[in-house]
């Protein structure tokens, strides 16, 4: 260890430095307090420092103090020396920021023993500041390519901002996702994915250096922030990373070729703080996207129309299966002749961080147009499966729930496999899941989708055909299908009272149910009146308002205790 | 600790200079305790007619600090006569009480004139 003994007495330094550099450390010797502090502030500056406490210039008990004052700086630790050794004095050398003390004249052995003390609280030390670094690290890198993270490049592109604001500089920030990269995951495996990205990390760090910042944000997504003299140098930055990524990649010996879509924003004409430069320059990449990938673009104010909120709501749309902003809702179908709680219809909601409860009807046709329907779709099934067993699991009263089968998964040829792998993932028996699909969805491609639908029923699942009514309502469609149930359209039962047309139309499909031996469900119920004609109608089940609105998994609980505990005696409905 | 370290403390007389321990002191490296005793030798040369000066001069201030130094420097063997000796002087300094300065002085003279050429005697071979 590299130690300072600072003692004006030349005998008594010699000692010290003779004993020291016996026991193998290495000593820098002064004679005075000022040459002391100046070492200790110095570069490679010792450890450990054994101060006279009387020496000319400053003494050691002042050294103490100014040592301590110090805000950042290494620990070092301090043993001194001296002639008093009355209690008080000990007391205002460990007050003045000594660590220990050691009275002349001293034994070979003390100053040893004391020596070994402080080097194992340096030692703690030196293990408390190496564990709060990897703390740091830990909190400020990706732990797969060890670049910084997104909050570390916030972080650091909010100073960069506050730099360039002084000096009136401009700064590009880089949104870079590399294509197709979902493909790779898919097929391949995530750990061939996690390689890739590895190699890419290091590609960026070859062609950028060290002096650039940049960042893996999540996934398959990076940021790069330069300080620019123009434009047209944040160009030569992404077709730069564009070159350095066309050369082949080779990972668990396969060759791939990697290309990136890269978006870039400039401060300050594209915005002046940390989140617009950042969602701008994302959303210019999903401008390169579009422009067939393997490019970069500008951000330019255009990118605010509709079609570009339009891709941004995409961007936050992919990105919400893995920030689980997606949740069911459940309303609650009842047994019309005995006011029974049956089951209920998953209805997906998105709870978007900033706009807040999404209906399906606003994010649904965006997801079939994206075919972000496939995974959402999964995960629909997969959640509704957990919660229903779950419920299950409580000792709630087992009950059916449905989920909505959109037209692209009915044409993805694995929809049977998801559904079995959530059954099985889940332990749930597959009478208590049921599918709804609508006519136009049967429409698509009737003979695969009767295929797949007989797959579906053999597994034991129920179907019933959706918003019957509104579509071509081919009644041979009807037998084609292995249908359990069909849903009469809400637009039938909103004026069913009133109107003889919905009347008849209402009352021909429970009949035509019936003869092909399905049940009969009407959607959409919201007045008393509604209930009594359906049931005079003789319709099997209902859902709507009029028994509950859709209500998250919690709530949905309270109904089916509530359900529980009326089993014997049914009160939603008046017989 | 060896023959020779027992012998030269019974020569010397414990409390003039103990050999033995100030070789502890030492960690054993009479290496070391030969490059002290050298240093000590020098102190005394330089302390002494500083401390005698403030005798004759009656500066009580200078002979605290002449005193406190040489009894600093000489703590680091164990040589009892001598630190005793220079020890009162500082504190007569200290006291501002000057009367006994005289005596004291030539009791450290004394002290220390037995035992520079015990320091001065040391060498290697000592601690074989």
């Amino acid at each position: 260890m590299r130690i300072l003994v600072a003692e004006d007495d030349p005998v008594t330094r010699r000692l010290l430095q003779g004993l020291l550099e016996k026991w193998g450390h290495e000593v820098v010797a002064t004679t005075n307090g000022l040459a002391a502090w100046n070492i200790l502030q110095g570069e490679n500056a010792p450890q450990l420092a054994v101060l006279d406490w009387m020496m000319p210039g400053i003494d050691g008990l002042e050294i103490c103090q100014r040592i301590r004052e110090r805000a950042v700086a290494p620990y070092i630790y301090i043993l001194l020396l001296t002639g008093k050794s009355e209690k008080q004095d000990m007391i205002a050398a460990m007050d003045a920021g000594a660590d220990d003390y050691i009275a002349k004249p001293f034994d070979s052995r003390e100053l040893r023993a004391r020596l070994r003390a402080g080097e194992r609280v340096l030692n703690l030390e030196s293990e408390l500041i190496n564990a709060r670094e990897t703390l740091r690290k830990q909190a400020t890198h990706d732990p797969l390519t060890g670049l910084p993270n997104r909050l570390l490049f916030s972080d650091r592109l909010k100073n960069k901002l506050e730099d360039s604001r002084r000096h009136n500089k401009q700064l590009a920030v880089l949104f870079m996702d590399l294509d197709h990269f979902k493909v790779v995951n898919d097929t391949l495996g995530h750990n061939v994915g996690d390689m890739l990205l590895m190699v890419v990390g290091d590609r960026l760090k070859d062609c950028l250096g060290d002096h650039t910042t940049f960042a893996r944000m999540g996934g398959d997504e990076f940021t790069i922030l330069s300080e620019i003299e123009s434009p047209e140098e944040a160009s030569g930055i992404a077709e730069k990373i564009l070159k350095s990524l066309s050369e082949a990649v080779f990972v668990d010996n396969r060759e791939f070729f990697v290309s990136c879509s890269i978006g870039i924003s400039v401060y300050p004409s594209d915005g002046d703080d940390v989140e617009t430069l950042v969602k701008n320059a994302d959303t210019a990449m999903y401008r390169a996207k579009e422009k067939g990938r393997n490019n970069y673009q500008f951000y330019v104010q255009a990118l605010n129309t509709a079609a570009f909120q339009r891709m941004a709501m995409e961007v936050s749309l992919r990105k919400s299966l893995e920030r689980q902003e997606l949740v069911l809702y459940y309303q609650p179908k009842v047994d019309l002749k005995t006011g029974m709680m049956l089951g209920a219809e998953a209805l997906v909601r998105w709870r978007h961080p900033e706009l807040g409860l999404i209906s399906p009807s606003d994010f649904i046709p965006l997801a079939e147009d994206t075919g972000l329907i496939i995974p959402i779709g999964e995960w629909v099934i997969h959640e509704a499966c957990r919660n229903n067993r779950m419920w299950q699991d409580a000792g709630l009263p087992r009950v059916e729930i449905a989920v909505n089968v959109a037209a692209r998964q009915l044409q993805d040829a694995n929809l049977t496999q998801v559904i079995q792998e959530a059954l099985i993932q889940t332990g749930l028996e597959p009478q208590y899941l049921s599918l709804e699909i609508t006519e136009s969805t049967l429409m698509h491609s009737p003979d695969f989708a009767a295929q797949i639908l007989s797959e579906l029923k053999d597994l034991g699942i129920h179907i019933a055909l959706d918003d019957f009514g509104t579509g071509y309502s081919s009644l041979s469609y009807l037998k084609r299908f292995p249908l359990d149930a069909v849903k009469i359209d809400q637009s039938f039962v909103r004026d069913i009272t009133t109107d003889p047309d919905d009347a008849a139309i209402a009352g021909a499909v429970v009949a035509m149910a019936h003869s092909l031996k399905l049940k009969a469900v009407a959607e959409g119920v919201e007045t008393l009146d509604q209930l009594e004609f359906l049931r005079s109608l003789g319709c099997d089940e209902m859902q709507g308002f009029f028994i509950s609105r859709p209500v998250p998994a919690e709530e949905f609980v309270y109904l089916l205790e509530e359900a529980k505990r009326t089993s014997e005696r049914p009160v939603i409905i008046a017989a | 600790m060896s023959d020779n370290s027992e012998k030269m403390d019974a020569m010397t007389g414990d409390n003039i200079f103990s050999f033995s321990q100030s070789l502890e002191r030492m960690d054993g490296d009479i290496e070391l305790l030969v490059e002290i005793a050298d240093l000590l030798s020098e102190d005394c040369d330089r302390l002494l007619p500083e401390i005698r000066e403030a005798v004759n001069s009656g500066s009580a201030d200078k002979l605290m600090v002449s005193a406190h130094t040489l009894k600093g420097a000489v703590s680091n063997i164990v040589a009892p006569a001598v630190f005793q000796a220079a020890y009162a002087l500082e504190m007569m300094g200290r006291n501002r009480d000057m009367a006994d300065a005289e005596t004291a002085y030539i009791e450290l003279e004394k002290q220390v004139d037995l035992l520079k050429p015990m320091l001065e005697s040391i060498s290697l071979e000592d601690a074989a």
